[in-house]
């Protein structure tokens, strides 16, 4: 079934487009990174959708993007705001909508998610120099100096999350191994 | 005059098809022209709205469709969903701008294509869950638009110019509908005015307007046609009428012969065509002799019979080729031209004279009349037609004079006797006016007593140049002229005024004062007045006076004669028969007559006793009177033998110049005064 599994890398000339509003000042990999997550869960269907709670993205681990994630603290996607957590383990996965994966905890992936209880988040990996293979529904990248990031659509299906085709439309296409 | 003015006037005089078409024409034109501007522009829009909603749902989708490449910022997604209206041939240009107006993806259409004209600009909001996130704007060339408004125009036009012309097709048909009644009815109108044929008729059946036109115009010719008919046939009766009275102005009723009228119609044309080719023609004038007899003694319808069958003579002799006139009464005229006149003219009358001699029957009695003929010739006998016309009549005076029943030609010394007769009427008339008559008196004498037993009173003329005029030189003269009646009166009154004188000569009862009567004054009605008038003024008793008649003026009209003799007998008057014996009449009248004494005309006495005849002419006058219980005057005795024969013969009274001639009033007076009776 590795056809479903899809990997969609996302390729973004960031730096290239001038009148990007979240780009006042140019802005780290990191940083972008960390937008582009916030705009990925912009076009995101929840499968609590119409709750007017608060989105919470967990933060798994520590790199240079979970350092600029805090500040998209208190953003709002839709009428829901965005509230960002550090947790230490799988257990805090809990009221977790989406969750970045640090670096250092990518290795524990599968074994984090699979003791997380419940609702599992839409899981976020950052996967360096190329897209990678992974579990995690949103995989990110800087391919030859852009930004690109692929939905892995049946993890996202068997999370119950589902994409804009918008958004499906600007990520890599998945790569069928 | 504005040119707006002489176009309203070329269009006023144009005929009624070409102004209804023209006006059509104009109504149609506008009409669907206005109905296609108005479709046009109403497509316009329509198609301009339907392409701004389609332009407006396809800047939706392509809008909701490209918030995730806004927000990302990806360009070439932006480009590639931009792309998709390639598909929309309208869209020329396209931009899709963030939330800050920089420009993500630009999308512009076959550059090939010029943008060229008017650009439809259509923005259209990104948003995505409520945010905006930037803007599309796409820009729409309205060429295609136009192109295809062109072509519906361009079909809409050509719809309009054959709907006009199809209008105008069936308008043209109606039009002729309308005109051509109207056309025909002109038609029909110049018609009848050019030819004057008012029954012709238009025939177009009412029902609309132009039928009620053509009917009224009908019933109008119908009304002109009766008048016609009824003026046409006034005038013909007219005409009629105007004819029959030229010919009656031209034409005798009795005779059917032209008359007087057209005579000198005839004449006129005659003379002046004569005139001018120098040619010759005749005037013959004719009357009947004793027309007048006739017309007394048979009546006046007998004498119309008379001049009728008298012209039937004539027509039947002279053909129709020589027209006679007849100028009234019992006058006629014919006009002979060409050549050789005298003789013709000579042979035509003695014809006709010849012819006229021949009996006619009216009313069974046996009638005979004779004719004379005058005619006179131009140029010779007068160049001017009132002169030619006078000598022609001369010339019938002169036949009449000359023994009638006969014809003359004109002369110069009948000019001249005519002439001298003129001269003598005039003095004549003086002669009365200055008192020239005067009356001698001769007496009569008892042959057995020698006494006076009468006196004649004879009338004298003392013309200034000629000395004493006797009445045989004068008297046929009055007679003609008429003028006998006033000397007659004249010589009656003398004669009375003399006559109390003559009374007085102390001469017995028998005594008569005898005055001669002409024949013309016994034809008057008013002679009896005449003399009890003058018995009445001179006081003269009407027994001492005796008209003395010629037996010549008793023959004709003999009962009117004897009535008038009556009544003149009547007031005591006796009369005496002048010239007895020279005439021709029967003695019977003198039963009829109021007559007392027969006078033996002096012409049987003179030549006594010479001529065997005279004496027993003589002797048998003095028997016829002696047995008619008449008493008998002898005159003109002029012998001592002549007494003697009349002596024995038993004539009772003489006169003549053996005993006396005859005197004036003062010398007959004084002689007859103391010696009223002489030896016997």
């Amino acid at each position: 079934m590795k056809r479903w599994l899809q990997q969609t890398l996302l390729a973004l000339a960031l730096l290239g487009s001038p009148g990007a509003p979240l780009h006042a000042a140019p802005l780290s990999d990191d940083a972008v990174k960390a937008a582009v997550i916030y705009k990925v869960m912009l076009f995101t269907r929840w499968p609590d959708e119409g709750s007017e709670a608060p989105l919470t993205l967990c933060v798994v681990g520590r790199d240079e993007v979970a350092a600029a994630l805090p500040d998209l603290h208190g953003r709002r996607i839709g009428t829901r705001a965005l509230h960002i957590r550090q947790v230490a383990g799988p257990a805090a996965f809990n009221g977790c909508s989406a969750a970045y994966i640090a670096a250092p905890e990518q290795n524990r992936l599968g074994s984090l998610l699979s003791k997380a209880a419940g609702q599992r988040p839409l899981t976020v990996v950052d996967c360096g120099e190329a897209l990678c293979n992974s579990d995690a529904v949103l995989s990110l990248a800087v391919q030859a100096g852009r930004l690109v990031f692929a939905i892995n659509r049946r993890q996202a299906e068997q999370q119950g999350l589902s994409f804009s085709a918008q958004v499906l439309r600007l990520s890599q296409p998945e790569r069928v191994p | 005059m504005s040119r707006a003015e002489r176009w309203r006037q070329r269009l006023a005089s144009t005929s009624l098809r070409h102004q209804l078409s023209l006006g059509a024409a104009a109504v149609v034109t506008l009409t669907i022209l206005l109905l296609a501007l108005l479709l046009i522009t109403s497509e316009y829009h329509a198609n301009r709205k339907a392409m701004l909603r389609d332009l407006q749902v396809q800047a939706q989708m392509i809008a909701a469709n490209s918030s995730a490449a806004l927000v990302f910022g990806d360009a070439e997604a932006a480009g590639e969903i931009l792309r998709a209206l390639q598909a929309s041939a309208d869209v020329s240009a396209a931009r899709l701008l963030n939330s800050g107006g920089g420009l993500l993806a630009e999308y512009r259409a076959d550059p090939s294509q010029a943008v060229s004209g008017e650009v439809l600009q259509l923005s259209e909001p990104v948003n995505y869950q409520g945010k905006v996130y930037g803007r599309l704007v796409i820009d729409a060339q309205l060429h295609r638009l136009k192109s295809r408004l062109l072509i519906y125009s361009l079909g809409a036009l050509v719809v309009a110019v054959l709907a006009v012309l199809l209008a105008l097709l069936l308008f043209a048909k109606v039009v002729r509908f309308i005109t051509g009644p109207v056309n025909e009815l002109i038609g029909l109108m110049q018609q009848v005015a050019r030819e004057g044929d008012y029954s012709r008729r238009s025939g177009i059946a009412p029902g609309n307007e132009i039928g009620d036109i053509a009917s009224g115009f009908d019933t109008m010719l119908g009304e002109i046609e009766t008048r016609q008919q009824a003026l046409t046939h006034e005038l013909q009766e007219r005409r009629r009428t105007q004819a029959e009275l030229d010919r009656m102005a031209r034409h005798d009723s009795l005779t059917q012969l032209a008359n007087r009228h057209s005579l000198e119609e005839r004449l006129e044309s005659v003379s002046e065509k004569s005139r001018l080719r120098q040619q010759h023609y005749a005037l013959l004038l004719m009357d009947l002799d004793n027309f007048k007899v006739v017309n007394d003694s048979l009546g006046h319808q007998a004498g119309d019979q008379l001049l009728v069958l008298m012209c039937c003579r004539l027509r039947a002799a002279l053909g129709d080729e020589l027209p006679i006139y007849r100028l009234g009464g019992d006058e006629f005229a014919i006009v002979l031209e060409g050549n050789g006149l005298d003789v013709r003219c000579s042979a035509l009358a003695t014809q006709l004279v010849t012819l006229s001699r021949e009996v006619f029957e009216v009313d069974g009695h046996e009638v005979y009349t004779t004719m004379s003929i005058g005619y006179a010739l131009y140029p010779e006998h007068g160049e001017r037609l009132p002169q030619l016309l006078r000598n022609a009549d001369m010339a019938l005076y002169a036949a009449k004079n000359q023994g009638r029943d006969t014809w003359r030609v004109f002369t110069q010394d009948m000019q001249q006797r005519a002439e001298r007769r003129m001269q003598a009427e005039t003095e004549l008339r003086h002669a009365l006016e200055r008192n020239e008559f005067f009356l001698m008196y001769e007496p009569q004498l008892d042959l057995h007593t020698g006494r006076l037993s009468g006196v004649e009173a004879l009338l004298r003329w003392r013309h200034p140049q000629r000395g004493t005029v006797p009445p045989s030189e004068f008297v046929p003269l009055a007679e003609e002229t008429g003028l006998i009646m006033a000397i007659g009166a004249w010589v009656l009154k003398q004669a009375c005024t003399d006559g109390l004188q003559l009374l007085e000569l102390n001469v017995r009862g028998n005594f008569r004062l005898a005055v001669n009567l002409a024949p013309r004054q016994l034809g008057e009605a008013s002679l009896a007045e005449l003399v009890a008038d003058t018995l009445k003024s001179t006081g003269f008793p009407g027994n001492k006076l005796e008209l003395e008649v010629t037996e010549s003026a008793m023959s004709e009209r003999i009962e009117l004669v004897a009535e008038r003799m009556n009544a003149i007998a009547a007031l005591g008057v006796s009369f005496a028969l002048d010239d007895f014996g020279t005439g021709a009449s029967s003695l019977s009248y003198l039963r009829r007559l109021p007559v007392q004494k027969l006078k033996i005309d002096r012409s049987f006495i003179c030549e006594i006793p010479q001529s065997r005849d005279d004496r027993q002419i003589t002797a048998a006058i003095i028997s016829i009177g002696a047995r008619m219980g008449l008493q008998v005057v002898a005159e003109g005795v002029e012998t001592a033998a002549q007494r003697q024969f009349l002596h024995d013969q038993g004539c009772s009274l003489v006169q003549g110049y053996y005993y006396a001639k005859p005197l004036a009033l003062e010398d007959f007076l004084s002689h007859w005064r103391f010696d009223a009776t002489i030896t016997a």
